[in-house]
């Protein structure tokens, strides 16, 4: 007996990120799901934009990681809120763990909520988790190939950060075919070109948040 | 890297429908993937084959249809195949794209037997 089914199947995680954001917009909040592989500089990132708007806004991170608390201190020794989930093997966060995750965050208190992803330039793309964008950091260290090899990440964000571009004189990463590649996937795709350890560039990124960010923008 | 966690999910819609039709046996799934998203067939269903083995879900035929990556241009109408991920319109040049298949993800039938 065949039973026609036409069920999505990653719709458990779709109907919990839908309360997610329905949470968040309750709250007038901006979220941000953050992603990268590896060692692109997502904590950095953070750190930095902690530095410059935590006297603006007020922020709260969500680290993932499979594994340690790091990042989470690294954040909090700024200041603001940081709960570290350890996903324990999983390569992505899912909207269950940042539901448990808002437990334990007071999300009335915030402007602005960052979700650290678990570095890896597949699967987060395909978890929603209730944000209002997804923004991606490539290191230029990375290669200029990666639009191309990962596209569905590319595609589905609202920005892109180019980072570590002070080491562009050391190596062959064609900029421009990073933008070319990448705007051919997604024609919206806002791009910045920034170097986290020379504080280059981060000022269009601070502002892209602020004027995003419902609190600020009715200040 | 991720298909164990879908093919659990899987599993839990499958298993949902075969209680409310009251099956005892399952003889196939079968898939829709496109082929603009984050999952390898083949690994998936390995894991499928894992999490099935010695339960009463085990043995049955996955069929897994591929769905191609189609655009269709916003501006001339358009449709084609998008090669190398570049969402240009192969008439006009334009590059507002719509997605019309390729994200795909979801499971089209089953077939079972009844108590």
């Amino acid at each position: 007996m065949k039973i026609p089914v036409i069920r999505n199947i990653l719709e458990a995680n779709d109907q919990l990120a839908e309360i997610n954001k329905i949470l968040f917009k309750q709250n007038n909040l901006l979220v941000l799901n953050l992603m990268s592989s590896p060692g692109a500089g997502k904590t950095t990132l953070l750190e930095r934009t902690v530095d410059a708007l935590k006297d603006t806004i007020r922020i709260g991170v969500i680290e993932g990681d499979i594994q340690t608390t790091s990042d989470a201190e690294r954040i909090a020794k700024k200041g603001v809120a940081a709960v570290q989930i350890n996903t324990d093997g999983a390569c992505h966060l899912d909207s269950k763990m940042i539901y448990h995750a808002l437990k334990e965050i007071d999300i009335p208190s915030l402007d602005l909520l960052v979700i650290e992803n678990v570095g890896n330039l597949v699967c987060p793309a395909e978890f929603e988790v209730g944000e209002d964008h997804k923004i991606m950091i490539l290191s230029v260290t990375e290669g200029d190939d990666k639009p191309l090899k990962y596209p569905l990440m590319f595609s589905r964000s609202s920005v892109l950060l180019i980072n570590k571009i002070d080491l562009l004189p050391y190596i062959d990463t064609d900029v421009e075919k990073i933008r070319r590649d990448s705007l051919g996937i997604n024609p919206d795709l806002e791009i910045f070109e920034v170097s986290c350890r020379k504080q280059d560039g981060l000022d269009t990124w601070f502002n892209w948040i602020l004027h995003r960010t419902p609190k600020y923008k009715s200040k | 890297m991720h298909e164990m966690g879908i093919a659990l999910n899987i599993l839990d819609i499958v298993k949902q429908i075969m209680i409310s039709h009251e099956a005892s046996k399952l003889n196939s799934i079968c898939l829709a993937v496109g082929r603009f998203t984050a999952v390898v067939p083949h690994s998936l269903s390995f894991c499928l084959e894992i999490i099935t083995k010695n339960t009463p879900f085990e043995g049955f035929n996955l069929e897994i249809e591929q769905v191609p990556l189609i655009g269709r241009c916003i501006d001339c109408g358009n449709e084609f195949a998008v090669c190398e991920y570049r969402f240009v319109c192969t008439s006009c040049g334009s590059n507002s794209i719509e997605t019309v298949s390729g994200r795909e993800l979801f499971i089209k039938e089953i077939e079972i037997e009844r108590m």
